[in-house]
């Protein structure tokens, strides 16, 4: 027998007006998005707002709802649009200094970190960041559900609209580029730790 | 055996997704060929080091305000709700289908006014008199049918050439 998600579940209450079920599914998604969008536009207000557009556009289509695949992954396809449509229509102000803000940096001083600490961690977000901001499109895309979501090449492709192969090429290619990016920044690394 | 140029594209790929066998033979292909093992090793520092860059936390009042967007929406007059379907529409896709409708509407009108309507046409006052000349001919044919006979047989003979 074929279990139901249980997100699907409470997205078809939603579609029958409950309104406690959509702040469920707020619950447990409003952070994963924020941070998927984080990933790919690199700008905390910007993934905010937009988050809220993606959770928005679920709530208006909620009439329409069919629980055909997955809710995680229908999300995270809604969201990968949104966060394309940003990208092309070049509005996103992908700004490094943007990205270490207040809500982080208290974040960080909870525990106390040293100086030293806090600027290293900020550094290599900062270099991290810039070489994702380096790669296509699709690579971002693949790059950021894989290795931040931990979602599987079907659940990627799907989203992505592709082929799990072509998922698998989009990988390969970015962990090359990304090797280009950011070898130099681990040899110094290296180098400092010698 | 593998080669550095068959390699590359499995030092890619997590391990689960490479069968036994070929697994087996990059590990022995690593641990002879320095420059892939050296390639194979930057590839997962590089891969993990995306691991630095962590997450941020939403705001506090992220639910709060999700709320009191979606009751604005809610209580947004009838055109603003309009206007909010027009914008999102896939315009590209209207304007195409737009330009499709106006070309076969005129691809058709074209058409049809190049075909003669029985309906439009007129008839002048030689065509009238044709007509009768027509149908007086025809009204003594069928009273004296050996009335042509004058003009030859029908074969285009002249008369005469047949006598």
């Amino acid at each position: 027998m074929r279990v139901m998600d249980p997100d699907a579940l409470l997205m078809l209450r939603v579609k029958d007006g409950d309104r406690d079920a959509f702040n469920q599914l707020l619950d447990k998604y409003q952070r994963p998005i924020i941070n998927f969008i984080y990933h790919f536009i690199h700008n905390r207000a910007e993934a905010e707002e937009l988050a809220q557009d993606v959770f928005l556009k679920i709530y208006e289509v909620r009439g329409r709802y069919r629980a055909e695949a997955k809710f995680s992954t229908w999300l995270y396809k809604i969201a990968t649009n949104f966060c394309l449509k940003k990208l092309s229509r070049g509005k996103s102000r992908t700004n490094l200094e943007v990205s270490i803000d207040g809500g982080q940096f208290l974040e960080l001083q909870d525990r106390h970190p040293s100086v030293q600490e806090v600027l290293e961690s900020q550094e290599r977000e900062k270099i991290v960041a810039w070489a994702i901001g380096g790669l296509s499109k699709n690579e971002r895309t693949a790059v950021v559900l894989r290795k931040y979501h931990s979602l599987s090449y079907k659940e990627i492709a799907y989203i992505m609209g592709c082929t799990e192969g072509a998922v698998k090429t989009y990988i390969h290619r970015a962990k090359l580029r990304l090797k280009e990016r950011l070898v130099f920044y681990l040899g110094e690394n290296h180098n400092a730790r010698m | 055996m593998l080669e550095c140029k068959d390699i590359e594209p499995y030092l890619t790929v997590e391990r689960d997704d490479i069968d036994k066998k070929r697994s087996e033979e990059v590990k022995q292909h690593l641990a002879i060929c320095f420059k892939c093992k050296q390639l194979a090793e930057d590839l997962d520092s590089t891969w993990n080091l995306l691991d630095e860059w962590q997450g941020i936390e939403p705001s506090a009042d992220f639910k709060e305000t999700f709320w009191r967007k979606v009751q604005a929406r809610e209580k947004r007059p009838l055109y603003e709700q309009i206007k909010n379907v027009l914008l999102t529409l896939n315009w590209r896709l209207v304007t195409a289908s737009v330009a499709l409708i106006f070309l076969s509407f005129t691809l058709y009108f074209l058409y049809r006014s190049e075909r003669p309507s029985v309906r439009n046409i007129q008839y002048t006052q030689v065509d009238k008199l044709d007509d009768e000349l027509l149908r007086e001919i025809n009204k003594v044919l069928e009273n004296d049918p050996e009335y042509l006979s004058i003009y030859g047989d029908w074969s285009g003979q002249p008369l005469n050439a047949k006598n």
